[in-house]
């Protein structure tokens, strides 16, 4: 029997932690294209982060019956073409915020305009984190800026990215987006 | 400090019938009002249950908090007798170690509950009995009025081999595992009732009337979309909830938090809200908010939360209202009403429950009452009640649903039964709609559980 392939992607801005989720999910079982930087920024040298994503992340969970892929986009603008080419067909989508950082409602209103085709066929769940860092924005701005976008009843999340129950939260409530039965059958 | 003699006399007069044992207790220090009440609750459990025992004997020993030099007066009866402590009074004592508090009032159910966490009682055959009739189908004992019905769990090997003198409290703890499962520390023993059954179905629900959840609950609903702070003093101690930056703080420990969800709070706490276009107040007795001129104002510059926790706001608020309804509902909660959630609850950042993301999203589809949530879930009762309080204590559901939903919703529920039993996890093979919920299921089930 041919196996199935499915697609999940998960993306957000630079250095929020979808390399870390696609490791989560797919536990440890990640390819990944890191680079380091060559550049100066003052984002990264906030994040004291060292390396990049250039292409994408990459997990995969097989199963019985069929296989996930598991993508994590690169944060990068510069690297926005490859977007489309990852969500081509896709399950859903995780979109990670960061709340540190200077307009997180502006990212999130920038990814969901990306993402909105894809969107509208599919699941979407939002995932913010460093809330403790900075509690504002609130989740129920979040829901309000989604709101506005034409998105409703989407679930958000405040979490913390290196944990793997949070992200498995985050996988979990996408599936019960992506097919309601599931809340009933899975008894 | 002397053992009562009212409470040996009472206890004395009904010994323990011949072939069961009776827990020893022993009393300490309370004047003879308290330990009327005392005894009066222990008889409810039956009256071979207990037997009064000087120190050198106890197995459980009560002790009066409100004593002056309580924790010394402990520390030193510890060295003459190793047992479960249980000190009651109206002030939480974080000094003592390794002791269960009850905090006045005083009820049945806590008593119980906490008698259950730390000791087997052997003794105790009402229950059994009860639980053993309701098994093979057969009219319990309370709903022939024999006996009042007490929400309490059930010790099954205690009763196959009564008479047996259980004196090891490993193997104790293990027995009371066996038969009652490991204690959920947020659904407590509740067992599954007969909803259909309105004296079952009667055991489910506790009065909050005096709980601090209830008061915490009352605060929000008069916030509403206001609230930025609320300050909540229990006796001399304080907790702040700060609802706009979702952190607490205070110099409460969660530790003698829970000490003050087991029963009603004696004096009723007194709590200031304060919102965010600086309306200040405080909730009366009625729910309903009272200006209050002349109190400090809170502002982002004025820092009243110095010392908050990790855990969110909204975190603690569900775990009090976790730790005073123990798997029970609030009275009045109709367990046939359909429930909406406005929006998904923050679930990484509340308490965790079984089966608390399956809830959420029926919640979220369609409105579902507590019955069907049970029936479509499968899930126990008191993990869907539990969550439910969790929903309930954060004002997360809609406000009663338009009166046409329930025949809508019983469509629904009957499609779903139906699914259950005929198609269920049969992907079909001709169509890929089929395969695909098969296969996350198995992801939900395998791989992100």
């Amino acid at each position: 029997m041919e196996k199935e392939n499915y697609k999940l992607v998960i993306s957000g801005p630079l250095g929020v932690g979808k390399t870390t989720a696609v490791a989560a999910l797919c536990r440890g079982n990640l390819l990944t294209t890191e680079e380091i930087y060559r550049e100066r920024s003052r984002e990264r040298a906030r994040r004291q982060k060292k390396t990049t994503t250039i292409a994408f992340d990459y997990g995969a969970i097989h199963l019985e019956g069929g296989c996930l892929h598991v993508y994590g986009t690169p944060g990068q603008d510069r690297f926005g073409f490859m977007w489309d080419i990852l969500t081509e067909g896709g399950l859903g989508l995780i979109l990670l915020m960061d709340n540190t950082r200077p307009a997180p409602l502006d990212d999130l209103r920038y990814f969901v305009g990306i993402f909105r085709d894809f969107i509208a066929k599919s699941g979407l769940v939002v995932g913010v984190t460093r809330t403790d860092d900075r509690p504002r924005p609130r989740l129920s701005d979040y829901r309000a800026a989604l709101e506005k976008e034409g998105i409703s009843r989407c679930p958000v999340f405040e979490i913390d990215a290196r944990l793997r129950e949070n992200i498995l939260m985050l996988a979990q409530a996408l599936l019960y987006q992506i097919d309601p039965n599931l809340a009933k059958l899975n008894s | 400090m002397t053992t009562n003699e009212n409470f040996t006399a009472a206890i004395s007069a009904n010994p323990p019938a011949p072939g069961s044992r009776a827990t020893r207790l022993c009393a300490m220090g309370f004047g003879a009002s308290d330990l009327d009440h005392l005894e009066s609750m222990l008889w409810e459990f039956g009256n071979n249950a207990f037997a009064v025992a000087p120190l050198s004997e106890a197995e459980v020993l009560f002790f009066n908090g409100d004593l002056p030099g309580c924790a010394t007066i402990i520390r030193r009866l510890r060295q003459h007798r190793k047992c479960p402590i249980i000190v009651v009074g109206s002030t939480p004592h974080e000094n003592i170690p390794d002791v269960q508090f009850l905090q006045y009032p005083l009820t049945p159910d806590t008593l119980m509950e906490t008698l259950y966490r730390i000791v087997p009682l052997p003794g105790l055959s009402t229950g059994a009995e009860d639980y053993r009739a309701e098994k093979n189908g057969a009219e319990p004992a309370a709903a022939s009025g024999a006996s009042p019905e007490i929400n309490i769990p059930v010790l099954e090997d205690a009763q196959e081999d009564e008479g047996a003198v259980q004196t090891n409290p490993r193997n104790a703890a293990g027995a009371l595992e066996r038969n009652l499962g490991v204690f959920d520390h947020y659904a407590g023993f509740v067992h599954d009732v007969n909803l259909d059954d309105p004296l079952q179905t009667h055991r489910v629900y506790f009065n909050p009337n005096g709980y601090l959840s209830e008061y915490l609950r009352r605060s929000l609903i008069v916030m509403g979309k206001e609230a930025a702070l609320i300050d909540v003093a229990i006796q001399d101690q304080r907790i702040l909830l700060d609802l706009t930056g979702n952190r607490w703080g205070g110099d409460m420990n969660e530790e003698l938090l829970q000490r003050s969800c087991l029963g009603p709070l004696r004096n009723k706490p007194k709590i200031r809200l304060i919102g965010r276009s600086g309306v200040r107040g405080k909730v009366s007795a009625q729910g309903k908010e009272e200006t209050v001129p002349g109190l400090a104002d809170f502002s982002g510059k004025e820092q009243l939360l110095l010392n908050h926790r990790m855990r969110r706001a909204e975190f603690i608020i569900a775990q009090i209202a976790l730790w005073c309804a123990r798997g029970r509902l609030r009275e009045g909660t109709d367990i046939h009403t359909p429930l909406s959630l406005r929006h998904w609850p923050n679930l990484p950042c509340l308490p965790r429950l079984q089966g608390a993301m399956q809830m959420a999203a029926l919640w979220m589809l369609h409105p579902c009452s507590l019955a069907q949530t049970i029936e479509i879930t499968g899930l126990k009762q008191r993990q869907v009640f539990a969550f439910y309080t969790v929903c309930d204590s954060l004002c997360l559901f809609v406000d009663q649903p338009s009166v046409a939903a329930p025949t809508a919703d019983d469509e629904w529920v009957e499609r779903i039964r139906s699914a259950l039993h005929s198609t269920h996890n049969k992907p079909d093979p001709q169509s890929s709609r089929g395969i695909l919920p098969a296969f996350l299921r198995r992801l939900l089930s395998k791989v992100w559980k």
